[in-house]
């Protein structure tokens, strides 16, 4: 499926707008719909999510002049309600059944670990601490220590959970951009 | 809406209508939004680790991974957790300090004491089980030992029966053979005896006139001829009356051979007679014992000590004379 229709700059205005007056929040409220929208697309098994959830996002932009004046409610329920006439749309053309999960090459586990060891290095050694701390047990053991470490901390279990997610999340973003870095740099080698 | 619905509708395994209520409560829910983002961690940690049961791990690798963005949320996962395993079995972390307690270090090598609460239970299980283990262990290994040194002892009587009664049967077998052996003497001596008195007439010949034949020691000179017994037809016994060399023997043992080597007959504490300056032995052959041909009579002597040696060699042609009536036939 083609993005087929780019979002004007007075579209896109008009739909800042309506997410909220203030540009600042309005801008964090795009990302935060977007991402919400990209989490949809990918649950649903969906190839490329990304491009779904900016498709859902222009085609709200597009209907926008036609229900500022009736539509109640949270824009984000009407961005559901799109994303999901998209899914269907997309799913008329269904992706190739996913490869086996251990299938990748040598090449490509070591460029991984290469990505992961700069990452881990960026991380302060407090966030290290944390890291290897909470990731190293698994069962019982790992319900008890994260309770420790939480009480430690001073924070909720939940809390936690949220901080070391946020944590591993930044990690895997570093990752993914690092080898996205080195496909690009053998391209241009290539 | 709990974790468990989170879950299971990461794993696609809700009814439509809940999967969409799941769908608009994320959407409008940062919560609900954020406890989904954890929960997906939590699946690819959970089946990493082995901790999916066959319907989830059907659902993950079916449908979690459908999206090209999870797969390699999971490889990235792959890796990530193999660093921390890595970490993990550090013999002695870096991190540590050298100072650290050995109870810590016996526990994992951990930098903080999360891991401590963590194993604590399983720490205690494990010190009870080998106390009692090890209790256990000596207890039975008490009882094997002895087990091993009863064992050990019946197989020994058990052996000393076996040598016992394989003593005992050659025992007996040599008390029998010596038994044939004394039967066998007897029995050639009571039919010599009845021989005599069955042929009084012969006896009296005999004893009157039992041939000897004097005979010389074998020189070594190829030579001298042989001595010739000649055995009279009718004769029972025939003498060969050796001359011996002078020696220390107090008695003497002799072997009649064929020319072929063959054993005739074997005696033995055979004294001699001295008779002047001469010391002689006399051998009284039976004439049964006797062919016609050549004969060599070997001699040892056996001195006070029971000592044995040869004493010398005597050879002699035999040839059986025959009756008139014989001849006649």
């Amino acid at each position: 499926m083609s993005k087929d229709w780019e979002l004007t700059r007075e579209l896109f205005e008009q739909l800042m707008d309506w997410l909220d007056p203030d540009r600042e929040r309005a801008a964090l409220e795009y990302e935060r719909i977007r991402n919400r929208l990209v989490r949809f697309f990918i649950t649903r098994g969906r190839a490329h999510a990304e491009d779904l959830a900016d498709i859902t996002i222009n085609r709200v932009a597009r209907k926008l002049p036609e229900i500022l004046g009736t539509y109640q409610g949270e824009p984000v329920r009407y961005f559901y309600g799109i994303a999901k006439k998209v899914l269907l749309e997309d799913i008329t053309d269904p992706p190739p059944p996913p490869p086996p999960p251990n299938k990748d090459g040598d090449e490509e586990r070591t460029a991984r670990l290469d990505c992961l060891d700069d990452c881990i290095s960026k991380l302060n050694p407090h966030q290290r601490e944390m890291v290897i701390d909470y990731y190293r047990f698994d069962k019982q053991a790992k319900i008890l220590a994260r309770k420790e470490m939480a009480r430690k901390a001073g924070v909720s279990d939940s809390a936690l959970k949220l901080q070391m997610h946020r944590l591993r999340s930044k990690l895997f973003d570093c990752v993914t951009s690092c080898l996205k870095k080195r496909e690009n740099g053998d391209r241009e080698k290539r | 809406m709990d974790a468990i619905d989170i879950r299971q509708y990461l794993l696609g395994q809700l009814p439509d209508d809940r999967q969409a209520r799941v769908e608009e409560e994320f959407m409008v829910d940062d919560g609900i939004y954020t406890d989904l983002l954890v929960e997906e961690d939590e699946i690819i940690d959970d089946y990493l680790r082995g901790g999916l049961n066959p319907a989830e791990r059907d659902s993950f690798e079916r449908y979690f991974l459908a999206a090209p963005e999870r797969r390699q949320k999971l490889a990235i996962a792959r890796s990530f957790h193999a660093y921390i395993d890595a970490r993990r079995k550090e013999p002695v972390d870096r991190r540590e300090s050298a100072a650290e307690p050995w109870w810590r270090k016996w526990f994992g090598g951990g930098s903080s004491n999360f891991e401590m609460i963590a194993y604590a239970p399983l720490a205690a299980t494990v010190i009870i089980a080998v106390i009692g283990g090890t209790w256990m262990y000596q207890r039975m290994e008490q009882a094997r030992q002895s087990e091993r040194v009863a064992q050990e002892q019946l197989l020994s009587l058990q052996q000393r029966e076996m040598d016992l009664r394989k003593q005992v049967a050659q025992a007996e077998s040599a008390l029998t053979a010596r038994n044939r052996e004394a039967e066998a003497r007897q029995s050639a001596m009571e039919q010599e005896i009845a021989q005599l008195k069955q042929q009084p007439s012969v006896a009296r010949q005999a004893q009157t006139s039992i041939p000897v034949f004097a005979i010389l020691p074998f020189s070594g000179r190829a030579a001298a001829k042989p001595a010739e017994v000649k055995v009279p037809s009718g004769a029972t016994f025939i003498v060969l009356d050796l001359g011996l060399e002078e020696d220390d023997a107090v008695t003497y043992e002799a072997a009649l051979l064929t020319d072929t080597g063959e054993e005739v007959r074997r005696w033995s504490r055979l004294t001699p007679d001295r008779i002047g300056d001469d010391r002689r032995l006399q051998i009284r052959v039976p004439t049964t014992n006797l062919r016609d041909g050549d004969y060599s009579l070997r001699l040892w002597g056996v001195v006070a000590s029971g000592e044995r040696s040869e004493a010398g060699r005597y050879d002699f042609t035999c040839k059986r004379l025959r009756a008139e009536s014989e001849k006649r036939r």
